[in-house]
């Protein structure tokens, strides 16, 4: 199989390809970006609520609580601290599980860095405060290539996205106690990870990236949270170059 | 230390991991071949986290066969018809029918 990906620092000192459907979405890129911020956050709010009724749980609630949800807007991570902190660890260990669950950030802002390259140093600063695995997803897949209205729809998808997530956390810390506990509303969150993998697996290397990932991630499981997240996504990255330069030889 | 500082200071950290490679050390530095390797960060970082939900289901019974079920639904929506929203609902409605049944 040919692989036709172009490398980043192409895509990115090319001309933009006009049949590339990230340069329709140039014209009107925040329209683009708040519609699809809204599909993606009707898979995050569920989860959003379940962040917010365990936050309540724990009395962790008020104005300090949303507007610290606002700022990490990483609930995977902000559950894992909860259960630090509901097991009595040291705020150092929260903090540290806060940051490892997080460590695939890391890798998702290398890979879009050369969408920030050459934009303002304002948005160099605040534009990553929104990297999460949605907004990477999205923008990756369908942000737009010339910078202004990459930088617009980042910040429409980002700004969106986060209102709804941090609106979602309040009101499941508002609602918690009126909401049935057994209600599988995290199912929302893996179906919208799902919904914007499949659409990714389109050659054999990213195929061979996420069926190595999967296999790893399961393996780990055991190990501390974030750390085997980490492992198994380096690892299928490592799976899918190898392949890659199989396929060149 | 509050819970809140405690969070607090987890997003300081969380903020670092995300503007590293964007403004400390910029990642178009990098050698060709990492970054041809970093574009399978997406599906790699996303299987792992779809792995990891299903595994972490599993230690919890009641969430296992919603989260199997959210799992199949969505896969077939989002193979089929590429659309994000109806994965996304089409993987609830299935997790809500197997928690009403079970």
């Amino acid at each position: 199989m040919t692989v036709t990906a172009k490398p980043v620092a192409a895509q990115y000192d090319t001309p933009p390809d006009p049949d590339d459907p990230r340069c329709r979405r140039t014209s009107r890129p925040v329209r683009h970006s708040v519609s699809d911020a809204l599909i993606i956050s009707t898979g995050m709010m569920p989860f959003g609520l379940v962040v917010g009724m365990t936050a309540a749980a724990q009395h962790i609630v008020g104005a300090g609580a949303v507007g610290v949800t606002a700022f990490l807007y990483a609930g995977t991570a902000e559950m894992a601290g909860f259960a630090q902190l509901a097991a009595g660890s040291a705020p150092a260990a929260a903090i540290a599980t806060v940051v490892i669950v997080n460590a695939r950030l890391l890798l998702y802002g290398a890979a879009l860095e050369h969408r920030f390259h050459g934009q303002p140093l304002w948005f160099r600063l605040l534009g990553p405060m929104l990297l999460i695995d949605q907004t990477y997803a999205s923008a990756t897949e369908k942000g737009p290539a010339q910078a202004p209205a990459f930088r617009r729809y980042w910040l429409a998808l980002g700004v969106t996205l986060g209102v709804c997530w941090t609106g979602s956390v309040a009101a499941g810390m508002i609602l918690g106690p009126q909401l049935p506990a057994n209600l599988p509303l995290a199912t929302a969150g893996t179906a919208c990870l799902l919904g914007l993998l499949v659409p990714r697996m389109t050659d054999r290397r990213s195929l061979i990236a996420a069926l190595t990932a999967a296999a790893i991630a399961a393996a780990a499981i055991a190990l501390p949270a974030g750390i085997g997240i980490l492992l198994a996504t380096t690892s299928g990255i490592l799976a899918g170059a190898i392949a890659t330069r199989k396929e060149r030889s | 230390m509050t819970p809140v500082t405690v969070l607090l200071l987890g997003a300081v950290g969380t903020y670092l991991l995300r503007v590293t490679f964007i403004l400390v050390v910029p990642a178009h530095r990098l050698p060709q071949r990492l970054r041809n390797a970093l574009q399978l960060v997406g599906p790699a970082a996303l299987a792992a986290l779809v792995a990891t939900d299903i595994c972490y289901s599993a230690s919890h019974p009641s969430a296992l066969w919603p989260t199997i079920a959210a799992v199949i639904a969505a896969g077939v929506v989002a193979a089929r018809s590429r659309n994000l929203g109806l994965t996304i609902v089409g993987g609830l409605l299935a997790g809500l029918m197997v928690t009403v049944v079970s």
